[in-house]
């Protein structure tokens, strides 16, 4: 079974093979790269499946050692964590690719920055060490920024560079930390190790501020908000957001793998600073959602706030709660990449028609539904998982503190109502929004696509894991 | 069981759900109607040897603690299931006799399903069954609107009040590390912001209630189709709020305000609700506000009652149901016409139909203050008697406006709409079956419904029709137009901070900043290797600070 871990890695890589070599015809390389998520969705079910039963004494979690030598020793691991958030991720990705048009299936090139990050994601869910790790998280910068600066729409240049440079910075502080581990314990170790590892209180500062400071600056913790917000909101590119979007997952499972290890006791004097900006900045993200007329920034406002509460829920809760969290996440990145797609479409059929997507929904019934129902699912609706494992994160944090409670409760209140405030404008058909022109419906193919999404996320309400046999 | 009524009524809505032609349509309504009643009785004879059972299963054990759905029956939990019931019964009943609905079996549907809803919150014994059910009554509310624009503040203001909700009860949660309603008790014994917990419950219940201040998500229900708007005050949202109100008890009365708060929220809005109703001139809008005053009264009741239900209870939302729907054949009988101003003087052209009306209006005046009677004492008189004075007052006003004041006649009047016979004797038949436990000679019983009559006679009150020539008070209530500024001063915040900090502070400052640096370095080195003098001075300067840090880093001149 833990085979299967080396054909997960090695599937997006024939993939990219397969697309490079496609004929040129329309469909091709598209389909290749489609089949290669697939298959991989298929592997990560079965090895869920697997992991699931396997005894709690085992650490339920499956290894793979690919490099041994003296000093480096690279392995692989997956747990149900990593899976179900693998899952949720490939899933997006494959909604993201349904919802490109006819013209951006042909890009080649696109395709394989896709497969590019896939690998990557992929690499870094599974790295079990920190150079592993490292490595993935630093490989996954360059499909990115090709992927936005290729087919992102970013008006601005120097918005992008930037963009760049503040994931090149991540990723250096984290080469850093990664530098400090080499050369403090002479070689790579597991993150399990690390735990156990002692280290004079310099160095472990040294660490802990490269290694959180790296991790934050994938989050949409202020400031890094903005220049996320830049190339995001910019992005007509379905799959381009969702990649862009998915980048603060990262950020998460990096605090997820190195939190409880890397923070000395010395160092919870830091901590409330970290609480403080994370719920400044929900509330502050929230309030800017709430201005924003169109879907899209407000969508992005809320994936700020929900990545921020998963955030502040890995950082301040136990780790009896993780599981909670990757839950919820893997309801959120479905649903935020669900809504991208639906939402650009809507824009896409309103296009050359008068003002905005505003009461667009009036005409289109069948992407009226599901878009009202993902909605629904994004505002905490009990439709779905997230809502019961949100209860639970959020009792904790009021459990924890009161304030920051309130805090979260407030921003995710005030962008929840702001979302389906907008559901209610596209909804509505304004009096200067009349077209004689025939607006054409989501296509069959992709309702039923998006039916099966919503079969799996209800059914997550009784059973998260209900997929896994 | 009621765990057995659940299955039946839920199959029963997916059942009638079903889209049939206009012709089949008619029959499922009444098919829908028919399984509905027999289901009724089942439940009635239930009810009558109502023991203990309990029925649960295991909802979800994935998050290390188990989530059990739990229907709970007992006799308490029958007689609150009771009253809304019977309504949905009513309502689904009015949904066959009204040509009302393009697709009535589906509206049946939609009735029976939020009644499985609130069926499930009345019987729930943990938070989020409790939560998860009044999320789902309220979506069921989205689809019972069928209005995007009325929908959006009523939705809108709904869902917050169901965030402050879930929110307290995970506060609670946090702090007993249960999920069981009864825990409440411990909660109090710790009393970690039990204040807090309590007003904000409180305040979101009389959101979902339509209280005042928060009145503007139910008053932008007078818009929508009368039946609709009937249903959804008593069936949804408010209905359900009541029924939390009664559940989460023991969380209000933690707090020491909540006295003086639930007595200053309800006279308010008794308050309110009385010169909303005589001033304002769109006749669906009056019955909202009449409602509303309707419900303060059960706050208030009930808060005497120690949150006790009894049958009284059940009779007055009864009686309710049964005025709204006398108000409804009214409208009904001016051809759906919204303004009171051009309702005005229906006795001349429609004799046998407002003599029907003001019939079931006196029975359902009787039947009220029998019930009202029976309720007195000597802690709730003044809530009473300021409920039955003002909400006499407006009526009577509003029905004699209707009835003999001279104004103008809504043009498109219709002089041939039949007469509903059978609205007409199922009304007549509940107000019956309401009044047949009343003491005869009870003087309330006679004297109510006399002093109705004279106030609609009364010429003073209906000069009041005054204000509906008043524009500026007819463009709505002022407490509506809160909201309308709340929303943009929000949106007003986000823009000023996006502007101050993210545009300003972040992009021109910081990135400024950061450009223009690059900028100066970049300038630098090309002079550098363009300028051999500028380069061979920045050059020597460096070494020279090189040397002077080694320097420095070798101890200094002590090294």
């Amino acid at each position: 079974m833990a085979d299967l871990l080396l054909l997960l890695l090695v599937l997006p890589l024939l993939g990219g093979l397969f697309v490079m070599t496609a004929q040129k015809n329309e469909n091709n390389a598209f389909n290749a790269a489609l089949f290669a998520l697939a298959s991989s969705i298929a592997v990560v079910l079965r090895l869920l499946s697997g992991v699931v039963h396997l005894p709690a004494e085992s650490g339920a979690e499956y290894t793979y050692s690919w490099l041994h030598s003296s000093h480096i020793e690279l392995g692989f691991g997956a747990d149900v964590l990593s899976l179900i958030l693998l899952f949720g991720v490939y899933l997006s990705i494959l909604i993201g690719m349904i919802g490109l048009s006819p013209h951006q299936r042909r890009s080649k090139s696109m395709l394989l920055l896709i497969l590019a990050f896939v690998w990557n994601i992929t690499g870094l869910f599974l790295a079990r060490d920190v150079l592993s790790f490292y490595l993935f998280f630093a490989g996954m910068v360059v499909p990115v920024f090709m992927l936005v600066g290729l087919f992102g729409n970013v008006k601005k240049g120097s918005t992008l560079y930037l963009y760049f440079a503040l994931n090149f910075v991540g990723t250096l502080l984290f080469l850093i930390a990664t530098i400090v581990i080499y050369r403090h314990h002479l070689g790579n170790i597991g993150m399990a190790e690390l735990a156990a590892a002692k280290m004079p209180y310099r160095i472990a500062l040294v660490l802990w501020m490269a290694m959180s400071l790296a991790f934050l600056s994938r989050l949409p913790i202020w400031p890094c908000h903005y220049w996320l917000s830049l190339v995001c909101t910019g992005s007509k590119n379905p799959v381009v957001y969702i990649i862009t979007n998915l980048l603060p997952l990262t950020g998460l499972l990096g605090f997820m793998r190195f939190w409880e290890q890397t923070v000395p006791e010395s160092m919870d004097a830091f901590v409330p600073v970290i609480d403080l900006i994370g719920v400044m900045t929900m509330l502050f993200v929230a309030f800017i959602g709430v201005s924003f007329r169109e879907f899209l920034p407000k969508l992005f406002s809320y994936s700020a706030v929900y990545y921020l509460l998963f955030l502040l829920a890995i950082v301040l809760l136990p780790a009896e709660y993780e599981k909670n969290v990757a839950y919820s996440l893997f309801i959120f990145v479905i649903v935020n990449a669900a809504l991208t797609v639906l939402e650009l479409d809507a824009e896409s059929a309103a296009e050359g028609e008068e003002y905005t997507s505003r009461g667009i929904l009036a005409y289109m019934p069948k992407l009226a539904r599901l878009f009202t129902f993902f909605v629904l699912v994004a505002v905490g609706l009990p439709i779905s998982s997230m809502f019961w494992n949100n209860f639970v994160v959020i009792s904790a944090l009021f459990r924890e503190n009161f304030a920051i409670g309130i805090g979260v409760m407030m921003a995710i209140t005030l962008i929840a109502t702001s979302l389906a405030y907008e559901l209610f404008m596209m909804r509505n058909l304004p009096h200067t929004f009349v077209t004689e022109n025939e607006i054409e419906d989501i296509s069959e193919k992709k309702t039923g696509f998006f039916l099966v999404l919503i079969v799996l996320l209800f059914l997550s309400f009784f059973n998260p894991l209900w997929f896994v046999f | 069981m009621i765990a057995y009524t659940v299955l039946l009524l839920f199959c029963i809505g997916i059942f009638s759900s079903i889209k049939v032609g206009v012709k089949v349509d008619k029959v499922l309504a009444f098919v829908t109607f028919a399984s509905l009643f027999l289901v009724f009785a089942n439940f009635c004879d239930g009810m009558l040897d109502a023991a203990e059972h309990s029925f649960s299963f295991m909802w979800n054990t994935s998050s290390g603690r188990d989530l059990k759905f739990e229907i709970i029956s007992n006799p308490y939990n029958y007689a609150l299931v009771m009253p809304c019931f019977l309504i949905t019964l009513l309502g689904c009943l009015h949904s066959v006799l009204f040509r009302a609905e393009e697709r009535k079996s589906a509206y049946s549907s939609l009735l029976i399903l939020n009644l499985t809803a609130l069926i499930i919150l009345i019987t729930s014994n943990n938070f989020v069954q409790l939560i998860s059910a009044l999320f789902i009554v309220d979506i069921l509310a989205l689809f019972m609107i069928k209005d995007i624009k009325a929908a959006q503040p009523y939705m809108l203001l709904n869902m917050v009040a169901d965030m402050v909700l879930f929110s307290v009860l995970a506060l609670i949660n946090s702090r007993v590390d249960s999920l069981d309603i009864k825990e409440i008790l411990r909660y109090r014994q710790i009393g970690f912001h039990a204040d807090f917990a309590a007003l904000a419950g409180l305040t979101a219940i009389f959101t979902k209630l339509g209280f005042a201040v928060f009145q503007v998500g139910n008053m932008a229900l007078k818009d929508i189709r009368f039946h609709r708007m009937q249903n959804v005050l008593l069936l949804s949202s408010p209905m359900a709020a009541l029924i939390l109100l009664l559940k989460l008890n023991m969380l209000w009365r933690i707090s020491d305000y909540f006295n003086i708060y639930a007595d200053i929220a309800c006279y308010v809005t008794l308050v309110w609700a009385f010169i909303g109703s005589i001033t304002v001139n769109n006749f669906q809008a009056k019955v909202i506000y009449w409602q509303t005053a309707f419900w303060a009264l059960m706050v208030e009741l009930l808060r005497f009652y120690g949150f006790a239900w009894i049958p009284n209870f059940t009779y007055l939302l009864i009686e309710m149901y049964v005025f709204i729907s006398a108000l409804y054949l009214l409208y009904f009988y001016n051809n759906r016409c919204r303004n009171v101003s051009q309702m005005m003087r229906l006795r001349l052209t429609h004799k046998k139909r407002l003599a029907s009306v003001a019939f079931v209006l006196l029975l359902t005046a009787a039947a009220m203050a029998n019930t009202l009677t029976q309720m007195y004492n000597q802690e709730n008189y003044r809530c009473i008697w300021l409920f039955a004075g003002l909400f006499s007052v407006s009526t009577a006003t509003v029905i004699g406006q209707v009835f003999f004041y001279q104004g103008k006649r809504y043009s498109g009047v219709q002089h041939d709409i039949s007469f509903k016979w059978g609205v007409f004797l199922e009304l007549i038949a509940l107000c019956c079956c309401l009044l047949y436990r009343a003491q005869w000679k009870n003087p309330a019983l006679w004297a109510v419904p006399a002093v109705f009559a004279l106030l609609c006679a009364c010429p003073l009150l209906w000069k009041t029709a005054y204000f509906y020539k008043v524009r500026y008070w007819q463009r709505g209530d002022v407490l509506n137009r809160i909201y309308l500024v709340i929303i943009k001063s929000f949106r007003l915040c986000g823009r000023v901070f996006w502007l101050l900090i993210d545009r300003l502070f972040l992009d021109k400052v910081i990135l400024g900043t950061a450009v223009g640096a690059s900028h100066i370095c970049l300038r630098t080195f090309r002079k550098i290797h363009t300028k051999p003098l500028f380069g061979g001075v920045v050059i020597v300067l460096v070494m020279i600070g090189l040397l002077w840090y080694s320097y420095l880093a070798g101890g200094g001149y002590n090294g």
